[in-house]
């Protein structure tokens, strides 16, 4: 009998230290994967999302294909991925328009891992005499949704209800803000090649919030001192030929600077960029009957002010004299063009109007002929709508006399200045070519102004209840 | 009739092998519990050092640009050390494949076999690299070893998809 008890108790002990073993192998294998796995779901799903808020810059007629639409929001059907069969599904809400008319997007996904193993939570969950934590945390589904049943199926406490699971599964939810990616980032970039500007010329940068431009990038005193010094070149490739001062940082793509002591800024070799062709906006309102072409002088005064996601659209086949824009009354008056042709004429917006020209063809005009009467770069802004054909190259030609004060993003143009114009604003091209002692003063305002040409993911958080 | 144990009795031989074969099976069970424990606490180690090691490789790619994601010669140099600083990270013959996602042509696939400082193989289906176009990769990582203590061969894999743009 002692016999029998002794080999009953250590029996006990081999046992319940096998149980044991089992346990931690269950948590720490099957678990633990789950719980991971999850996760990996879930931010695949916020991929598959944000490359369709992607595609509505750069491939608008193909963005949330195969996604239901109700309203604002787009649903997207279920994608299964792996071995394991991870599952993800979530929404795309467009739920904020900004300043510039670009919406921002929230995206909200969440990613489903079966857990494999028993149907048994861990050992090590008590972190203190009252606190519980692990398998807490983890939340695993062993019979039911608990999120469904706790907060219901879109977390926002309505629809609350037992839903069974077809097996063991971890589900994490995650929430990611997508925000537009304005265009104007630099005084200059160009990701082809670079050639200018003069010896003679700088680059320097302002704030128009804080008023007109003057020159304060040589004295720290100045209290827009700090606004001076981001006159930035951003060139592509290593072949640039860079001269003048340049009040800011400049960049290549495997350059070497030589005159490093004109550059206030710092001055990175390596910095590989490429610029996505810019299609034409899908969201612009319907255009107005006339004018349709620019062959005379031609006045505008727009019926409403509009806004900027709502600006009063003109479709423009040719252009070849003097385009005039009047504010309505003394509001603030929202304008788009889409000219099909080529441009060779003038403009004169008046104060308070905000202008974008979405241009197909080149562009070529004199520097005194772009009259922008609120001396504002970012109440100008010309976009050139990339070629069809890779292999077809725009044209921007800007000669003398005069100034201007304007934004150029043209991903596909060539961009050609000749004299020496005093510039307030800021270009995108591909190959840039300047010969004269330019003084070329970049907005800080345009820091974020412009139409979008990408999404970025602003913000990210996970949901954890 | 009044029995009287005999003090001097011996057991018998029966009585002693049955003795000696419940001992003996008793310590076989303990000790094959305790095998079982071990067999279980390693298999626990190397399999939670393969998830940990192909979860790191993902989370590396899922970090990089997507441009180097694209490149096999970056990957075939980043691959070229495990994922991880685990023992069982050199023993495993490691299986990348990457494609396009959705459409899954082109794909690639690095092998790298077990080692410290290996150069993985790459064999490519359906082109010999990534469309400019591609904006989305499906990327499966595959830890295949054999267990130390058994000698079966086991494998660990998860997957994800990774869009390019800017997230960081």
């Amino acid at each position: 009998m002692l016999a029998l008890g002794t080999i009953l108790i250590v029996s006990l002990i081999g046992a319940n230290v096998l149980m044991n073993c089992t346990t931690r192998y269950n948590v720490s294998s099957s678990q633990v994967r789950g719980w991971k796995e999850a996760l990996y779901a879930a931010e695949a799903g916020g991929d598959i999302a944000y490359a369709e808020i992607r595609k509505t810059i750069l491939d608008p007629s193909n963005s949330f294909t195969g996604w239901s639409v109700a309203g604002s929001i787009h649903t997207s059907t279920t994608t299964t991925i792996g071995q394991n069969s991870l599952t993800t599904d979530g929404t795309v809400e467009r739920f904020y328009y900004d300043v510039n008319g670009n919406p921002w997007y929230r995206v909200r996904t969440k990613g489903t891992a079966p857990v494999m193993g028993l149907r048994r939570v861990g050992m090590d969950d008590r972190m203190n005499g009252t606190t519980r934590g692990d398998s807490l945390l983890r939340k695993i589904d062993f019979n039911y949704d608990h999120f469904t049943a706790a907060y219901g199926p879109n977390g926002d406490g309505v629809g609350k209800a037992l839903v069974a699971v077809p097996r063991p599964q971890i589900t994490r939810r995650i929430e990611q803000i997508a925000g537009p990616v304005t265009p104007f980032e630099a005084a200059i970039k160009a990701s082809g090649t670079f050639y200018g500007l003069g010896s003679a010329a700088q680059i320097d940068s302002f704030n128009s919030s804080n008023g007109a431009y003057y020159f304060a990038a040589n004295n720290p005193a100045d209290p827009h001192y700090s606004d001076s010094r981001s006159g930035n070149v951003e060139i592509g490739t290593g072949v640039a030929t860079v001269m003048g001062t340049i009040y800011g940082n400049l960049a290549t793509n495997g350059g070497t600077v030589v005159r490093s002591s004109y550059v206030s800024g710092t001055i990175d070799n390596n910095v590989p960029f490429t610029l996505p062709p810019f299609k034409m906006p899908t969201t612009l309102p319907a255009p107005q009957a006339s004018p349709s072409n620019v062959t005379s002088n031609v006045v505008v005064t727009p019926l409403v002010a509009g806004s900027a996601n709502v600006p009063t659209t003109y479709l423009i086949s040719s252009w070849n004299n003097k385009l005039t824009i009047n504010s309505v009354d003394s509001a603030q008056t929202y304008v788009a063009i889409h000219l099909t042709g080529d441009m060779t004429g003038s403009i004169d917006i008046k104060p308070n109007v905000h202008l974008q020209i979405f241009f197909d063809g080149n562009i070529s005009f004199k520097a005194r002929d772009m009259i922008n009467e609120s001396n504002v770069a970012g109440n100008l802004q010309f976009y050139g709508v990339s070629p069809i054909d890779p292999a077809v190259t725009q044209t921007i030609n800007v000669a003398p006399p005069g100034n201007f004060a304007a934004t150029f993003y043209a991903p596909s143009a060539d961009f050609t200045m000749n004299g020496n114009p005093d510039i307030l604003g800021a270009i995108v091209c591909h190959n840039f070519y300047g010969n004269g002692n330019t003084s070329w003063h970049y907005d800080r305002a345009l820091d974020y102004m412009g139409d979008a040409v990408d999404y970025r993911i602003a913000s990210y958080v996970e949901d954890v209840r | 009739m009044h029995l009287r144990r005999n003090l001097n009795a011996g057991t018998t031989l029966t009585e002693a092998m049955v003795a000696v074969l419940l001992v003996a099976g008793f310590f076989s069970s303990v000790f094959e519990v305790n095998a079982v424990c071990l067999r279980y606490i390693n298999a626990s180690k190397e399999n939670v050092a393969a998830i940990q090691g192909v979860q790191d490789r993902l989370e590396t790619f899922r970090s990089l640009a997507f441009t180097d994601l694209e490149s096999a010669s970056y990957m075939s140099t980043l691959l070229a050390v495990p994922s991880n600083s685990a023992p069982l990270a050199q023993r495993v013959v490691e299986t990348i494949t990457i494609s396009d996602y959705p459409s899954g042509i082109p794909s690639v696939v690095y092998s790298r076999s077990a080692g410290l400082s290996i150069t993985p193989t790459v064999s490519w289906t359906g082109g010999s690299s990534f469309r400019t176009t591609t904006s989305m990769l499906r990327t499966n990582v595959r830890y295949t070893w054999t267990t130390t203590f058994s000698g079966r061969s086991r494998s660990e894999e998860t997957e994800s998809l990774i869009s390019t743009g800017i997230k960081k």
